[in-house]
């Protein structure tokens, strides 16, 4: 094994840490970053490995301070967490993020005291999911209303402060939702009763604790409620392209070529922002105090059982419930829009719930580790929980076909729905991943930045990145598509989940 | 409860409707001068504090509301003691709770024919037509009219003379990004983000033909005088004839066809009482953040008020805008309806955040985007990054950075970095770790702060 | 909420004045009213303090009063207190009707066949839930698409009640869905014409057990036993969605403007 150089090492000594396990496994040898307890795995097929050795060598021969660490090195810095279990393991869709990589699953025993907790392997926009609404309208349906349609769900989408949404939210209702999470939305009669069954977590999770959510995080959440957000959240009307998994595509409702669903991406936004910071400034306070040390100071943590984790992962849960009611006041829009465009209602509309996921959440799990049941905190980062068939916390409809994962490409692009399976139970802690790969530049060469800074007498300093390619922007650019198919086929490969639908985006609202 | 709101433009009309319907049991007047009242559709939502929105003009009696009467008069003088308003020609409106949102006007430059001043939509009618057969026009000012009309003024050369008076004011930074070919004709680099580059962008038109549309920067300037040429048939044929000619402090002349003066408004409160204190500069009523006046029970919104600088978030400032007079019309409903409670405005008045058009491209101002209010930090303790990146959908972004935290950005284009950046500045994170690579065009920002 | 809260418990209580209650001013008279009535705690003679609404040793002997109901809240004078503990009053009261009365009650509301309401025995009685829940029945309209529908269906007319004939029709669907429904599943597994016409046969062994025992038999029984239970958890989970239906008919909100679709089906 090699020894750790003193000083940084080249792009060949960083290769002698990392080997080939199969075709779709990569190791990262403890050693690689300094205190590892575990060794790292990611899972990457051979289109997609490029970028990730790629990013590692810009890194080694960059030999500069500051930018962002290439994502496998975040893995492995997470691989020194105190109480972490296992591996920490990284999906297709990796790619450098605060602190943990995006696409980085951890888990952490609860029963060690030592174990963290920490708001980076949540991320900011808690709870950011996806939801499938399937419908039994066909794409010959939306002939000449697409129009009509897209401007019914523009139209019903609450925008703009003090607008009249159709759901008046007030601070006593945001209170209320951050604490009941869907149930608020189910008591106010905007969810169906079918709909908490088929949700992850089912819509709530019962941890949460409005108190320890900070007055700044309210106000930043209230003006957003039930709004669809900016950036990667959308509301996209999607038709079923092609169906892998005939038997699983039937349980969800959604086997029929040409079919017509709605897939709703959003999160927390604001709240979630502001919750995650608070989180990351009282544990930075703490961790002199408790004695913990990280290799980056984005992976700020604390020990679960101490009152910043205690409070965070109650404030998480708050942030978590307001996502799946903004989710499911989306889902009701939606339904309305629907209604008014095809005059029939919802139900007629066969507007069920497919299922609903998160893809940034910690989450208390009970899984099998080294022969011995064991409750760990799984952090999922973008990535997806996939349990397999017969896992109690799935709904019972599922139970044959193991849990959907919804995977939203990214808007523009082809989306998938998978199912979870007992191999992905055993390697991953139950988790695969959650989509939007990176965006890939169509120079991929690499490319050297110049950097000039300049005073200037009044005050600012500029400085001016000059690129030669413009930053992708997501049509339906070849490469693009291949990112979330090359991201899933890896993940079906590693049989980690399995391919049930394919979706073909015909239309998309942006909040 | 009786509440009175006069004035008929944004910030009024919005302060009325949102009042009318957090307390449908409230009896609401609208006080307009003017038959047309402003009003605002189209809302987009950009981010939590950015929105778009058109305005529009409605007639006095389309609003919907139940219980809002709107009535058709001029404000003459305020009794605070018998609490009425009372209006010319007589008559009074009694009330228990008032707010003002009468506007401002603006100043002027000089007097003559070639000298526009923009106040209103009749105004803005009069300079497009005028437009039409203007080759080269000087805007005066650094407001927020002068703001929007450097975005909207194309096919004609601008000459656009901006005094220094608060740093950052101006769109037109100081930013000494290389941006190609942004040089003026004495061969010094334009400091500003949105320079030339963008204006060729801008369709060709107007009798500038081909060079149309360039923009001048000229600040650090005054207007000294503006002359009036003789457009006599005695000019020699071939030579250009022009109506005016300004003269600069920095002792550059400019011949144009029209000076838009927009160098700012004074409020409309020489009618008020005393009591309700002023500030001194440009009249406007002083307001807490709650938008009270120094009077319980009256309130104010938009050009009209001014906030007074203790109450002010660090991240924003006051610009007389119409988003901030929309911001303001509902912030202040809300204390007229009894108060918003805890959360308030939420965040509105925490970031400074404006939306607008340039050469067909959107912009989005975020927080102190210039340094404005930034005057007494230490220079090494502020860092600016940017990037420009072209193409079909060229954009441009640059962030301000005070001791490692966003305090400041602007993003030109479809960025897509709108939240992000408004969730970075509220969030307050150290980016210091970052450098100049936070806006690397390959690192999705957006995912990494997700 | 909470003064509308407390509006929606003292009308299920039958309280007149439900709509104006001060809770300074008649919390005495409210709190007499209810001893009287409904909480009865004290011997009727025994209930002439608490009644004595204008005295001025009231307020102690309510102290005393919610002491002896074990009434968990700290009694003080504080009128948001005061509201509080009316509240919890209010609801102490509800739950001491519904003791006495839920039998009934339930019975009431309830689907035929829970909570001990009868099973429909002979044509005639089966008739009775259903025309309470669709009182429009025997309209002539009503005939009418019943009898289109049995027509549909290839069924005779209907001979004994329309309640009756809807159950046939309702049979007769199913079958044919179950029908289409093996069909389609032996189209899928591959199977021959033939091995469509077992109408509700299924192979076992295709569906995932999650663990091996070795032996085929013992897995098979396994499989079917997994199946079974999966079916009682289907059916206790289509019954707390119906619960959770029912109480969306009380809490949802008003104020959702549900024009275009109705709110808490």
């Amino acid at each position: 094994m090699p020894a750790v150089p003193a000083g940084p090492r080249t792009y060949e000594e960083e290769l002698e840490f990392i080997e080939q396990v199969s075709d779709v496994e990569w190791c990262v040898r403890p050693g690689f970053v300094p205190g590892m307890n575990v060794p790292g795995v990611f899972y990457v097929n051979a289109a997609l490995r490029e970028l990730i050795f790629e990013e590692l060598q810009i890194f080694a021969q960059r030999a500069q301070h500051g930018g962002f660490l290439p994502a496998v090195k975040q893995v492995a810095n997470v691989a020194a967490l105190p109480g972490i279990v296992q591996r920490s393991i990284a999906l297709p869709d990796m790619h450098s993020g605060y602190g943990f990589a995006i696409g980085n699953v951890a888990a952490f025993d609860m029963a060690d005291p030592r174990a963290v907790v920490s708001p980076g392997g949540v991320g900011f926009d808690i709870n950011c999911g996806v939801r499938l609404i399937r419908t039994n309208l066909s794409e010959a349906d939306l002939e000449g209303r697409k129009e009509a349609l897209a401007q019914a769900l523009f139209d019903h989408i609450p925008v703009g402060v003090g607008s009249q949404g159709i759901i008046p939210t007030t601070a006593a209702d945001l209170e209320a939702a951050l604490e009941m999470g869907m149930d608020w939305s189910l008591r106010e009669g905007y969810a169906w009763a079918e709909d908490k069954e088929h949700c992850e977590e089912y819509g709530r999770m019962l941890g949460a604790d409005p108190t320890k959510v900070s007055l700044r995080a309210k106000k930043r959440g209230l003006p957003q409620m039930g709004t669809l957000g900016a950036g990667n959240h959308y509301a996209e009307i999607q038709v079923v392209e092609h169906v892998f998994d005939a038997a699983a595509a039937r349980k969800m409702g959604i086997n029929r070529v040409g079919q017509v669903c709605v897939m709703i991406h959003s999160g927390s936004r604001g709240l979630g922002h502001q919750v995650a910071t608070d989180a990351l400034t009282a544990m930075e306070r703490a961790m002199a105090r408790d004695g913990i040390h990280v290799n980056d100071r984005q992976l700020a943590c604390a020990r679960i059982n101490s009152q910043e984790g205690q409070d965070y992962l109650a404030a998480m849960a708050c942030a978590a419930n307001y996502a799946w009611v903004n989710r499911a006041s989306m889902t009701f829009l939606c339904r309305q829009a629907f209604a008014k465009v095809f005059g029939r209602s919802p139900a007629e509309l066969d507007m069920h719930l497919v299922y609903d996921v998160s893809h940034n959440i910690a989450k208390v799990e009970q899984h099998m580790v080294d022969g011995e049941l064991k409750q760990l905190l799984v952090h999922r980062k973008g990535s997806t929980r996939a349990f397999p068939p017969h896992h109690p916390l799935i709904p019972v409809d599922y139970q044959l076909t193991g849990q959907p994962v919804l995977i939203g490409g990214t808007m523009g692009t082809h989306s998938y729905v998978l199912t979870g399976t007992a191999k992905g139970m055993a390697e991953t802690f139950g988790s695969t991943c959650h989509g939007a790969g990176r965006a890939r530049s169509r120079n991929s060469s690499r490319r050297q930045l110049n950097y000039q800074e300049v005073l200037d007498s009044l005050k600012a300093k500029g400085i001016a990145i000059r690129v030669a390619s413009p930053k992708l922007v997501m049509e339906e650019a070849p490469e693009s598509y291949k990112d979330v198919s090359a991201v899933v086929d890896t993940c079906h490969q590693a049989g980690i989940s399995k391919k049930a639908v394919r979706l073909r985006p015909v239309a998309v609202i942006k909040g | 409860m009786r509440c009175v709101v006069v004035g008929g433009g944004i910030a009024g009309v919005c302060c009325a409707e949102e009042l009318c319907r957090l307390r449908p049991d409230y009896s609401v007047t609208l006080v307009s001068e003017d038959r047309t009242l402003k009003g605002v559709t189209n809302v987009v939502q950009l981010s939590q504090s950015v929105e778009e929105f058109d305005v529009v003009e409605r007639d006095l009696t389309t609003l919907p509301q139940r219980n809002l009467r709107v009535v058709q008069a001029r404000a003459a003088g305020l009794d605070l003691d018998a609490r009425e308003l009372r209006l010319q020609g007589g008559g009074g409106l009694p009330y228990d709770r008032l707010c003002l949102c009468v506007g401002a006007t603006p100043r002027r430059l000089a007097e003559g024919p070639n000298v526009l001043v923009l106040r209103d939509c009749d105004s803005v009618a009069s300079l497009a037509a005028r437009l039409n057969t203007a080759r080269q026009v000087a805007l005066v000012g650094n407001g927020g009219i002068a703001l929007e009309l450097a975005h909207a003024l194309r096919g004609v050369e601008v000459v656009w003379v901006v005094r220094h008076g608060q740093i950052g004011d101006s769109f037109f930074d100081l930013d000494a990004a290389e941006v190609e070919g942004a040089r003026d004709e004495h061969g010094e680099r334009y400091g500003h983000a949105v320079g030339p580059r963008w204006a060729h962008a801008l369709p060709a038109g107007g009798p500038g033909g081909d060079a149309g549309g360039r923009l001048t920067l000229e600040r650090d300037c005054e207007v000294v005088r503006v002359v009036y040429l003789h457009t006599g048939s005695g000019c020699a044929q071939g030579t250009p004839v022009w109506p005016a000619r300004l003269d600069l402090s920095n002792g550059r002349s400019y011949s144009v066809d029209l000076v838009i003066s927009a160098i700012g408004v004074d409020a409309r409160s020489a009618w008020l009482p005393l009591q309700l204190e002023r500030c001194e500069d440009d009249g406007g009523i002083l307001v807490d953040e709650e938008l009270r006046t120094s009077v319980p029970g009256v309130w104010a919104a938009g050009d009209c008020c001014t906030v007074r600088a203790e109450a002010q978030a660090p991240l924003w400032f006051q610009m007389r805008l119409w988003t901030q007079a929309r911001q303001m019309g509902l912030y202040a409903a809300q204390g007229l309806a009894g108060g918003g409670g805890m959360l308030g405005a939420g965040l509105t008045f925490e970031l400074f955040s404006h939306a607008t058009r340039f050469a067909g491209l959107k912009v989005v101002l975020l927080g102190l985007y210039n340094g404005q209010k930034l005057d007494a930090e230490p220079a090494c303790d502020l860092i600016s990054y940017s990037r420009a990146t072209e193409g079909d959908q060229p954009t441009f972004v640059r962030v301000l950075l005070l001791r490692g935290r966003m305090v400041g950005a602007v993003l030109v284009g479809e960025t897509e970095l709108e939240e992000t950046f408004e969730n970075l500045i509220l969030d307050r994170l150290d980016l210091s770790g970052f450098g100049p690579a936070l806006l690397d065009p390959d690192v999705e920002l957006d995912h990494v702060f997700d | 909420m909470v003064a509308a809260h407390r509006t929606l418990l003292l009308r299920s209580l039958h309280y007149d004045r439900a709509d104006a209650l001060d809770v300074e001013q008649d919390l005495p008279s409210v709190v007499a009213w209810l001893e009287h009535t409904k909480v009865r705690l004290y011997p009727v003679d025994a209930r002439g303090s608490i009644s004595d609404v204008r005295s001025a040793a009231w307020p102690s002997v309510f102290n005393q009063y919610l002491t002896d109901l074990e009434c968990p809240l700290e009694h003080s004078d504080q009128s948001a207190s005061r509201g509080e503990t009316l509240d919890w009053l209010l609801r102490h009261a509800v739950s001491l009707e519904y003791a006495d009365s839920h039998c009934a009650s339930n019975a009431a509301g309830a689907p035929p066949g829970l909570h001990g309401r009868p099973e429909p025995a002979g044509a005639a009685e089966r008739d009775q839930p259903l025309s309470s829940a669709f009182p429009d029945l025997d309209s002539p309209e009503a005939r009418a698409a019943i009898a289109r529908l049995l027509a549909r269906l290839d069924l005779g007319p209907a001979a004994a009640g329309m309640a009756a004939a809807l159950g046939r029709a309702a049979e007769r669907i199913a079958e044919r869905l179950r029908a289409s429904a093996a069909g389609a599943a032996a189209g899928d597994a591959g199977c021959s014409d033939g091995a469509a016409d077992q109408a509700v046969g299924f192979d076992v062994r295709g569906y995932p057990l999650g663990f091996a025992t070795g032996e085929a038999a013992l897995d098979t029984a396994a499989t079917v036993l997994r199946l079974l239970y999966l079916r009682d958890l289907r059916t206790l989970q289509t019954q707390i969605d119906e619960t959770l239906v029912r109480v969306q008919e009380f809490t949802a909100n008003p104020r959702t403007n549900a024009h275009l679709g109705r709110v808490g089906r």
